[in-house]
């Protein structure tokens, strides 16, 4: 097909669209539903009973801050991102948050050995955690990637990639809040490597939309 | 300064040489100096320029250099485009530095004091660490804490500090002179270290000193620059490399947001807005797509696929945002997907060249067209006579009714239904095609 043939019959399918509203307009929507979504889950569970006593600790609510700013970061980037003329730096937005989240593990990990000693390592599966993060965080990255559905042919890996960690993270969040983990080993291995296994689930799973989402012409 | 008189294009066109002598003398001073100022404290730095107001510090000499850069830069771009625009483009760039700078300052902040928090040193151990001696007897043996005050009140000297406090009140946080972020974390949005305080009026100068630059230039011309900057008349041009340029936001400028209402329009439904627009962007299109793909059916390709993302994204366009990075970012994702593509199907593929002879060849040559006319006069021989005859007739010599029928002896309403009935039974014997 010639490219002006192609614009006329374009030109001759135009209907009127509704504006998607500013970016971060939608990140807040989308990170208040995932937030209810959360809450009435923790409310379900019920919440630990030591909570107030472990929000006494800075470094637990550092964990937990550093954790939710990782899924809002990173919530906000993807939003960003599905546009085609913003910068592709803004991928870089969550690495700090959750940076720190990891560092702020680690440390944690640390102060457990000064305190208990080899007792801290001692290392057991959490299925549940898994569980948990998957089972959450899955469905909401994919509501986020559902509302980012027009990157597809813009960027969609990044996209993918940053709604898995958003969704997994904030899922974290809210497990921190009614679960029972109190090494920080633990929580290390299993809220983050749970989180990472599923960027890395969404990051493989963009590769495929964006190969599906492009304009499918040949050169025939 | 700028001239808003003359339009964009017809303004001089901005040349650069491939060095500026005076501003590389005052570079490599400063840098020199730097060095020495690593090197061997500040003797070095103790007389010339920085004497005044302890530049002497490396970081100091740094943030005065880069006061200089923004200088040239702001110079380059108010002529090129003009005043706004060269005034828009560092307080941007200042904006996004600064973001960037608390961001990264107040997570490595809240690391080192969560790290002291976590892992609570002796204090012997910190002053073993820092004297190579044990501390001296009376030392309390407990643990303290990064933010923990241990006897240090504004005021303390040395001379009062209470009891079995650590000598001279100082702590880690003091050491690195984080005693007011400790007190006063909100002093973290100011400036990196609140101790550089005093440096920011000379940045203030450097900067303040640019438009005088700019001044100059524009009053005396070339001749302003010894060796520098010159106006129109250099011989090589320079490739306009700056990012507001090679994005497109500058062009957009000039098209007094033509493509941005068009696209607004379009949003709503106007066709024909939406047929200027595309119209109106196929060469940028084009452009991009033959400046990143040799091949030219292979570009016009990429163009198209452009066209039909351009569409699907139509929603997402913001019509407050200049639309030509937006289209141009597009374009350059097709083609570079479709350069990904074609790399990744070459291993797969083989090229059909063997075969071309076959496919141009003319109709009726190939062995599927000899049939295919074998099977069509089989067909037309076992018809009735009077049918074939009306057929020849009719369709093939393509004659008028009247001489048809006056040749074949039959009526014109004959003619007619045997011409029908000869095409009918053709058509279900070769498949009952239209």
């Amino acid at each position: 097909m010639e490219t002006e043939e192609l614009i006329g019959r374009l030109t001759a399918g135009l209907r009127p669209v509704r504006r998607l509203p500013h970016p971060l307009r939608r990140a807040a929507t989308w990170i208040g539903f995932a937030l209810a979504v959360i809450a009435v889950f923790v409310a379900a569970f019920g919440p630990r009973q030591d909570l107030m006593e472990r929000l006494q600790r800075p470094h637990e609510v550092a964990q937990l801050l550093f954790c939710l700013a990782t899924g809002v970061l990173a919530a906000i980037a993807a939003f960003e991102l599905s546009l085609p003329d913003r910068s592709a730096r803004w991928v870089l937005l969550p690495l700090p948050a959750a940076a720190a989240w990891v560092a702020s593990l680690g440390m944690g990990c640390l102060a457990d050995i000064a305190r208990m000693g080899p007792q801290a390592l001692v290392f057991g599966a959490s299925w549940g955690c898994f569980r948990f993060i998957v089972l959450m965080g899955v469905p909401l990255a994919l509501s986020l990637v559902w509302m980012l559905r027009h990157a597809g042919p813009i960027r969609p890996v990044p996209v993918a990639a940053l709604g898995g960690l958003a969704g997994a993270a904030l899922s974290a969040v809210g497990l921190s809040i009614f679960h029972h983990l109190d090494a920080a080993l633990m929580v290390l291995a299993w809220h983050g490597g749970t989180t990472l296994l599923v960027v890395a689930g969404f990051l493989l799973a963009g590769r495929a939309w964006g190969a599906r989402s492009m304009p499918g012409f040949t050169a025939a | 300064m700028a001239r808003p008189d003359i339009p964009a294009e017809h303004r001089p066109r901005l040349y650069r040489s491939a060095r500026d002598t005076p501003l590389d003398i005052v570079r490599g001073w400063l840098q020199v100096s730097v060095f020495g100022a690593h090197a061997v404290g500040s003797a070095l730095g103790a007389w010339g320029i920085h004497a005044a107001r302890r530049l002497s510090k490396a970081s100091g000499q740094f943030l005065f250099l880069s006061g200089f850069v923004p200088g040239s830069v702001h110079t380059l771009k108010a002529h090129r485009n003009e005043v706004g625009a060269a005034g828009r483009d560092p307080r941007q760039r200042a904006g996004r530095a600064w973001l960037t700078h608390r961001l990264l300052f107040c997570m490595f902040g809240a690391l080192i004091l969560r790290a002291r928090m976590a892992l609570p040193l002796a204090l012997e151990t910190v002053w073993k660490v820092r004297h190579r001696s044990a501390p001296p007897p009376g030392h309390p043996r407990q643990y303290a804490r990064m933010g923990d005050r241990v006897g240090v009140r504004a005021g303390d000297g040395p001379g009062n500090a209470p009891r079995g406090a650590f000598p001279n009140g100082l702590l880690e946080v003091d050491r690195l002179q984080w005693r007011m972020l400790a007190d006063a974390p909100w002093t973290a949005l100011l400036l990196h270290r609140p101790n550089y305080h005093d440096i920011l009026p000379v940045f203030v100068l450097c900067m303040l000193a640019l438009p005088g630059f700019l001044w100059r230039v524009e009053r005396a011309g070339a001749a302003a620059w010894p060796t520098g900057i010159r106006l129109g008349s250099a011989a090589e041009p320079c490739r306009p490399r700056m990012r507001a340029q090679s994005n497109g936001r500058a062009v957009t400028a000039a098209q007094d947001g033509r493509w941005e209402a068009w696209m607004a329009a379009a949003q709503a439904g106007d066709a024909r807005a939406y047929d200027l627009l595309l119209r109106d962007c196929l060469p940028l299109l084009r452009a991009i797509a033959r400046r990143r793909i040799a091949d030219r059916h292979e570009a016009e390709d990429a163009v198209q696929d452009t066209l039909l993302t351009i569409h699907r994204m139509l929603a997402a366009y913001d019509p407050a945002r200049p639309a030509r990075p937006w289209i141009a970012a597009i374009a350059e994702r097709r083609c570079v997907d479709r350069l990904r593509r074609r790399g990744r199907g070459a291993g797969r593929e083989t090229p059909i060249d063997d075969h071309a002879e076959t496919l141009a060849a003319p109709p009726g040559t190939t062995g599927e067209d000899r049939i295919a006319g074998r099977q069509l006069r089989d067909a037309v021989a076992e018809l009735p006579e009077s049918q074939r005859t009306a057929l020849r007739l009719a369709k093939l010599e393509d004659l008028p009714l009247a001489e048809a029928a006056a040749r074949s002896g039959l009526s014109i309403g004959a003619l007619k239904v045997a011409t029908h009935r000869a095409l009918k039974t053709l058509r279900r014997r070769l498949g009952g095609e239209e």
